[in-house]
C-alpha cells in the first residue's frame, strides 16, 4: 500500500464536501425544468432531506472507525455478501464518474467548444484528473479550500452585478403546482445535487482520526460535524444560486438549459465588466476536475481494498483510461444524456446513497438488538502491493488501454463511427451499461 | 513505476500534439461580428415569408477623420428571405467569406408588419435558443420596415445598430419610451395577465443643413431622404405585445404613464403648469406600489401609490421667491400630469384590449387561484377598475436659482 505521508484534516474534508457538491448544481436545469419559479421553494425541503440522507452515512463511520467503505460493507453484511456489494458499489460510482464527464463534455461542446471533438474535451480532462488523483487524497482535499473561495466569491459577487436583472417579483407566485410535481422536484433534487457524498466514505480512513487510532487511543472524532458544515455550506450556496437564477429568470427557469450560465452571460457593467460566462466555465471545469479526480481516486482504493490488493493510486491509470471509454459510449447523445439526468439518475441515487446506508444502520441497529456488536475500530490495512495486485493491475490497464485505442481510432480514423467489426462489443458494452443506466 | 513514467511522458505528447490545435479558436478576422438585425414580413417577390437583414461591423481602424480608415466603409449589410431564420443567416455563407458571429450583437428590429401579423415568437425561439445569442439583446419594433431602420445615418457611432440600441439605453433619461432585451420579453410575453412593452424606433427625415460637414459631426453612409435630407432614426412611444403579437402602440406620453404604474420609470422631465407659471421638475428617484383588489362583486380598485424625487428643472410666470407655498404648488400640479398620464394609457389600452399595467399578473402572482376565477373576464374588469392615485412628489433641489431671474425690458420686446 502506498504509505500515506500526510493525513485529511477536517478542514479539508469540509471544503471537498462543499466542493464535490458543488460540482453538481452546475449542471443543473433538471429541478427548474419540473418548477420553474417556485423551484426556490423546492430546493430548501430537499437540502433539509439530503443533511438527513448524511447521517446515516456519519452513523456508519462512527461505527466503523479506521475502516473504509467495502470494510464497513463486510463488517456489517459478512465477508461475501460486503464484498459482493462493494463491487456494486464499484460499479455505481464508475456509472457515476462516467456519467459525470459526459455531462461535463456535453455542456462544454455544446457552449463553449463546439468545433472540438469530444474525445478531445474529455481526453484533456481526464488527463489532468489522472495526474492529480495519483498523487493521493490528501492532495486532494488539499486543494479543495482554494476550489471553495473561487466558488463562494463568483456566487455572491454575482448577485450586485446581476442587479438589473434581479426581481423578486419573479419568485412568485408560488403554490401553483401539484403536490406530486413538488414531491418529484424534491426527490430529484435530493439526488442532485445533495446526495452524493457516499464515495466519502473512501476517504475517511484517511482522516486525522486515524492517527489517533493508530497511536491506540480514540476520542470523539470531528468529522461528521466537518461532513455537515461542509454540507451546510455547500447547500446554502446552492440555494442561493437558485434564488438568484429564480428571480432572473421568473416562469422562464423551466425553459432555460443551462440556467446559470445563461444568468452570468447577462451581467454587464458599463459594458466593461462583462463576459463573465468565462469565470463560470472555468469554476466549472475546476469543481468537475475536482469531482472526478476525487472519484477516480476513491475508485482505484476501493477496488484495490476490496480485491485486497493494496495500493490506494495503483489503479487510477486504468480507471482513468476506463472512465474516457465508457463517457465516450455511454450517452448517444446530449438529449439523451439529459434524459437519463432527469429519468433514471435520481432513482439510482436514492438506491445507492440513501436507501443502502439507510439499510445498513438498520441492521446494525438489528445486529445491537440481538446482541452482536457492529461497532468495529479496527488496526489499518497494511495490505501490501504484491504478485496478486501486478496482475490486476496490469490486467486493467491492458484492457483500458485496448479500448480506449480502439475508441480512439474510431474518432480519429473512422470519422466517429464504430466500424463493423467492433459493433458487437460496442452492443454489449452498451447493454451493460444500460443495466445501470436505465 | 518506471511503466507509470512512459505512459505518463506518452499522454503528455499525445496531448500536445494532438490536443494544441484549438478547434475552436476564432480568429477576428474570420468572423463577421454580427451588430444588428433586422426581420420583416417578405411582401416582395422573392421566396419565403421573412425577410431578414444583418449588419456586420468591419473591422477597420475608427480613429481619425481622413485617411486611409476613414475611407473604408464601417459596417457591411446582407439579407435574403426565407421560410426561417436560421436558414436565411446561414444563407449569408453564399455572399460572405466570413462566418455570422452573433455574440456581440446589439439589436434585433422587428418589422411592425410582421410583429402585428404574425406575431414574433417564432422568430425569437431562434434568438432564445442560439448558443451564441445573448439575451441581453435589446429589441425595437420599426414603424415600417425594419431595414430601412439600420441604413439611416448615424450621428456618432460608425455602425447603425451600435447607435441605436445606444439610443435605446438611453431613454431612461426621460422614460418616454422603454429598453426591452430578450429575457424582459420572454418574461412579460410568457407571463400570465401580461403585456410586454418593446420600443419603437423610426425614420425621421430631416432636412438638408448646408453645415453639417463644419459642424464636425461624423457620419456613417446612409439613405437619402427625397429631399436630399438626411434619414435619421428617433426612437420614440411604445409597442404593446400581448403574448408574441403586437396588439397597437403607446405614444411617449402614454408610454410614461405605463411606466410609472410598472415601477419602470427611472428619470424623467415632468411639466406642470398652475396660475400662469410654467414649470418643468426633473424626475431622479421612482418607485411604484401598486395593490390590486378585487371585492365580491368583481369588481376591481387598483390603490398606486408613487413615491417621486425630483429638482426642479425650470420655472417661469412667478414672480418672487420659491417657497413653500409655490413648492406645493408645483407639487400638485406635476401629480396631475402624472394622473393624466397614467390615465391616458388606461384609456388607450382599453382600445387595444390589453392590460399595459400588468395588473392582472399582480393578481396571479399574488393570489394564482383568484387569478383562474377571473382571468377570463379580466379584459372587462379591467375597463371598469376605479384608480386610487397617491402620489407623492418630493421636490429635493431647486436648482441654483431661488426664483424666476427678471430679465429687464422683456414687456418692451413684446
Amino acid at each position: 500500500m502506498t504509505k500515506q505521508s500526510r493525513l485529511i484534516t477536517d478542514k479539508q474534508l469540509m471544503f471537498s464536501v462543499f466542493c464535490f457538491l458543488q460540482a453538481s448544481p452546475l449542471f443543473q436545469s433538471l429541478l427548474f425544468s419540473y418548477t420553474a419559479q417556485e423551484s426556490w421553494l423546492a430546493i430548501i425541503p430537499a437540502a433539509v432531506g439530503g443533511l438527513l440522507g448524511l447521517l446515516p452515512i456519519i452513523y456508519l463511520y462512527n461505527k466503523n472507525r479506521g475502516r473504509e467503505l467495502s470494510g464497513i460493507l463486510r463488517n456489517i453484511l459478512g465477508q461475501k455478501a460486503g464484498t459482493v456489494f462493494a463491487y456494486i458499489y464499484l460499479l455505481y460510482f464508475f456509472i457515476r464518474v462516467c456519467a459525470t464527464v459526459s455531462r461535463f463534455s456535453g455542456f462544454l461542446s455544446t457552449n463553449m467548444l463546439p468545433q472540438t471533438p469530444i474525445i478531445v474535451i474529455t481526453g484533456i480532462l481526464m488527463i489532468s484528473c489522472l495526474m492529480s488523483a495519483s498523487r493521493g487524497g490528501e492532495n486532494l482535499c488539499g486543494m479543495a479550500f482554494l476550489f471553495a473561495a473561487m466558488l463562494l466569491f463568483y456566487v455572491i459577487i454575482s448577485v450586485p452585478l446581476l442587479t438589473e436583472s434581479l426581481e423578486i417579483n419573479n419568485l412568485l407566485p408560488v403554490f401553483t403546482l401539484n403536490k406530486g410535481t413538488y414531491t418529484k422536484a424534491v426527490v430529484t433534487a435530493i439526488a442532485e445535487p445533495f446526495a452524493n457524498l457516499m464515495i466519502f466514505l473512501e476517504l475517511f480512513d484517511e482522516n486525522e482520526s486515524r492517527e489517533e487510532l493508530t497511536q491506540g487511543y480514540y476520542k470523539k472524532s470531528k468529522l461528521g460535524k466537518a461532513l455537515v458544515l461542509g454540507y451546510m455550506l455547500s447547500a446554502g450556496l446552492i440555494i442561493f444560486a437558485v434564488f438568484r437564477d429564480n428571480a432572473v429568470f421568473g416562469e422562464f427557469s423551466k425553459n432555460v438549459t443551462a440556467i446559470s450560465f445563461q444568468a452570468a452571460r447577462l451581467i454587464s457593467v458599463g459594458e466593461v465588466l462583462s463576459r463573465l460566462e468565462l469565470i463560470y466555465a472555468i469554476l466549472f471545469v475546476t469543481t468537475v476536475f475536482f469531482r472526478v479526480s476525487l472519484s477516480l481516486y476513491c475508485l482505484s482504493k476501493l477496488l484495490a481494498n476490496t480485491a485486497e490488493r493494496g495500493g490506494s493510486t495503483r489503479f487510477v491509470l486504468p480507471f482513468g483510461m476506463l472512465v474516457w471509454c465508457v463517457s465516450l459510449v455511454l450517452f448517444s447523445s446530449n438529449s439523451e444524456m439529459k434524459e437519463w439526468s432527469y429519468v433514471s439518475m435520481p432513482f439510482y441515487v436514492w438506491i445507492f446513497e440513501l436507501l443502502i446506508p439507510l439499510g445498513l444502520v438498520l441492521i446494525c441497529a438489528v445486529k445491537g438488538l440481538m446482541g452482536r456488536n457492529c461497532n468495529a475500530t479496527e488496526h489499518l490495512s497494511k495490505l501490501k502491493f504484491n504478485k496478486d495486485g501486478k496482475v490486476l493491475y496490469y490486467g486493467t490497464l491492458i484492457v483500458s488501454g485496448v479500448l480506449l485505442t480502439v475508441i480512439f481510432f474510431c474518432f480519429f480514423v473512422f470519422n466517429y463511427q464504430i466500424p463493423g467489426p467492433l459493433a458487437p462489443a460496442k452492443w454489449l458494452a452498451e447493454k451493460v451499461v444500460q443495466l445501470f443506466v436505465r | 513505476m518506471k511503466w507509470k513514467r512512459i505512459i505518463l511522458i506518452a499522454l503528455s505528447v499525445i496531448s500536445t500534439t494532438f490536443f494544441a490545435g484549438c478547434w475552436d479558436q476564432r480568429e477576428f478576422s474570420d468572423l463577421a461580428v454580427v451588430m444588428g438585425i433586422t426581420v420583416d414580413l417578405n411582401d416582395g417577390d422573392s421566396e419565403g415569408t421573412l425577410s431578414v437583414g444583418v449588419q456586420v461591423a468591419n473591422p477597420v481602424p475608427y480613429s481619425g477623420s481622413s485617411g486611409e480608415g476613414a475611407s473604408k466603409e464601417s459596417y457591411s449589410e446582407f439579407s435574403d428571405t426565407g421560410n426561417n431564420i436560421f436558414e436565411i443567416l446561414r444563407s449569408v455563407t453564399h455572399v460572405s467569406s466570413r462566418r455570422l458571429y452573433n455574440s456581440h450583437n446589439q439589436i434585433v428590429v422587428f418589422g411592425s408588419q410582421l410583429a402585428r401579423q404574425e406575431g414574433i415568437g417564432g422568430e425569437m425561439d431562434f434568438f432564445l435558443r442560439d448558443n451564441e445569442m445573448r439575451y441581453s439583446v435589446l429589441l425595437a419594433v420599426s414603424e415600417g420596415k425594419a431595414a430601412e431602420i439600420l441604413a439611416a445615418d448615424t450621428n456618432y457611432e460608425h455602425v447603425p445598430a451600435k447607435e441605436l440600441a445606444e439610443l435605446i439605453r438611453n431613454q431612461a433619461t426621460n422614460s418616454g419610451s422603454v429598453e426591452c432585451n430578450l429575457l424582459d420579453f420572454v418574461r412579460d410575453a410568457t407571463a400570465e395577465g401580461s403585456t410586454c412593452l418593446v420600443p419603437v424606433v423610426r425614420i425621421k427625415e430631416e432636412p438638408a443643413s448646408a453645415g453639417g460637414e463644419e459642424s464636425g459631426e461624423k457620419s456613417s453612409k446612409g439613405a437619402k431622404g427625397e429631399e436630399g435630407g438626411e434619414k435619421k432614426f428617433e426612437v420614440n412611444g411604445s409597442a404593446v405585445f400581448k403574448g408574441d403579437v403586437m396588439v397597437g402602440q403607446l405614444d411617449e406620453r402614454e408610454t410614461r404613464g405605463a411606466l410609472w404604474v410598472r415601477d419602470k420609470v427611472d428619470r424623467g422631465i415632468i411639466e406642470a403648469s398652475f396660475d400662469d407659471v410654467d414649470t418643468e421638475i426633473e424626475v431622479f428617484e421612482c418607485k411604484t406600489f401598486t395593490s390590486v383588489n378585487i371585492d365580491d362583486n368583481g369588481k376591481v380598485s387598483v390603490d398606486i401609490r408613487c413615491e417621486i424625487y425630483a429638482n426642479i428643472a425650470g420655472l417661469s410666470g412667478y414672480e418672487g421667491l420659491l417657497d413653500n407655498e409655490l413648492t406645493k404648488k408645483i407639487r400638485s400640479a406635476a401629480s396631475d400630469t402624472v394622473k393624466e398620464e397614467i390615465l391616458s394609457a388606461w384609456e388607450k389600452s382599453k382600445e387595444m384590449e390589453c392590460d399595459v399595467f400588468c395588473l392582472g399578473n399582480k393578481v396571479y402572482k399574488k393570489t394564482p387561484v383568484l387569478w383562474e376565477k377571473y382571468q377570463q373576464s379580466w379584459q372587462e374588469m379591467y375597463n371598469e377598475i376605479a384608480f386610487d392615485f397617491n402620489i407623492d412628489i418630493n421636490i429635493e433641489d431647486v436648482g441654483d436659482l431661488t426664483g424666476e431671474v427678471q430679465w429687464k425690458g422683456v414687456d418692451d420686446k413684446k
